[in-house]
């Protein structure tokens, strides 16, 4: 078997990577897919507190690389789905415990047991990123529609560009919010895309319940009915191959006068 | 009666135009108003960001925009005569594209 590596990335910090990160592989793994996640950032790592496995860390990626332990010793199973995993970052090291030759040894060992290998990217473009897509062959920039995070999107796409093994990137266009788009005071999707011509990937809409299953170590699209949650699952479709339309945020919706008219007209008809 | 009847439907449209021209008139005022001091942040993030990213993605450094208004100057002078330190030459983000700019004062021919 040999896996797809896929590194989630986006230059800035604080645009949901992390966040992105534990959503899709939980979703892939939801969706039938054997899964495993990488958090590549070295001494600030955060994955395995969005997946609520931070007291089942026992060694990291940087044991892994120095062989204090196995690979397979290293990787630890998600709470509910057996087809999902996490290879934990070390948190008391720093970037240079590890080196893109090391990582890409890596990526192609995980690939051979895993369909997919995805990679938490740290923030920056200095070593931590060059390791975090050195075995990479496809990636997701997620950026946010704000000036700030949709240039240094920009600056990762001409990186990304520069590395002929990065076969694909794709946009996920994270923390919308459709009533600012709709009033003209946010970048909309099509903005962004006109500005980074680069395919969408999807749309996460702005969402309390991320706080919320961030508190509780528990990945939103574990969640019901939520709209993130939902953006996410769509998402992982769309990595499998399905076709899934990417809601309209852009168009207002039908005002409460509008809604009347056409039930009147619907009745009428009637 | 009849003509008591004209003359009153006369008035209420007389009337009726009155209140749909008052009305207009506010309204396209208030248009105006809002269009003045409220104009779409978004397009302010989109042409500000294009601008940004065309620096970005060409990599002109200072010193290069510096040397090639040099060379322009250069160029241009050899047909007319121009005033060197008033030549102004910027990036500039349209609606839709990204111009090189150049404001070039000629103090006469050649």
């Amino acid at each position: 078997m040999s896996g797809r590596v896929i590194v989630v990335t986006s230059g800035k910090g604080g645009v949901g990577k992390t966040t992105s990160t534990a959503n899709i592989g939980t979703a892939l793994a939801k969706n039938g897919a054997k899964v495993v996640m990488i958090d590549t950032d070295i001494g600030l790592r955060n994955l395995d507190l969005l997946m609520g496995l931070e007291n089942r860390i026992v060694y990291t990626l940087v044991d892994v690389i120095e062989e204090k332990c196995k690979l397979q010793q290293a990787l630890v199973k998600d709470k509910k789905l057996p087809s999902l995993s996490l290879l934990a970052a070390a948190q008391t090291r720093d970037k240079t415990a590890v080196n893109s030759d090391q990582m890409k040894d890596i990526c192609n060992k995980l690939k051979e047991d895993f369909d997919f290998v995805l990679i938490d990217c740290p923030a920056g473009i200095e070593q931590g990123f060059q390791n975090a897509i050195a075995g990479a062959n496809e990636a997701i920039i997620v950026t946010t529609p704000e000036m700030a995070a949709v240039r240094d999107a920009d600056r990762i796409i001409g990186l990304l560009e520069a590395k002929e093994e990065i076969l694909s990137y794709k946009l996920v266009l994270n923390r919308v919010r459709p009533k600012m788009i709709q009033s003209n005071d946010m970048l909309g999707v099509t903005d962004v895309q006109d500005i980074l011509s680069v395919k969408l990937l999807g749309v996460i809409p702005e969402d309390e319940n991320i706080i919320v299953s961030t508190n509780r170590g528990e990945p939103i699209v574990n969640m019901e009915n939520t709209k993130a949650g939902t953006a996410y699952n769509n998402i992982a479709r769309r990595i499998l191959g399905e076709e899934v339309p990417v809601p309209d945020f852009e168009t207002p919706p039908p005002s409460f006068v509008d809604r009347l008219k056409s039930l009147f007209m619907a009745t009428a008809r009637v | 009666m009849k003509l008591l009847d004209r003359k009153l439907t006369d008035k209420i449209n007389d009337m009726i135009n009155d209140i749909v021209e008052t009305c207009s008139r506010i309204l396209s005022t208030e248009a105006k108003v809002e269009q003045a001091c409220s104009f779409d942040s978004k397009d302010d993030a989109k042409n500000r960001l294009k601008l940004v990213l065309m620096h970005d993605r060409s990599q002109l450094s200072p010193a290069q925009m510096e040397q090639m208004r040099d060379e322009l100057v250069d160029v241009i002078s050899r047909y007319v005569e121009i005033d060197r330190e008033a030549l102004d030459l910027c990036l500039e983000a349209e609606t839709n594209t990204i111009a090189l700019v150049a404001n070039i004062p000629i103090l006469r021919g050649k």
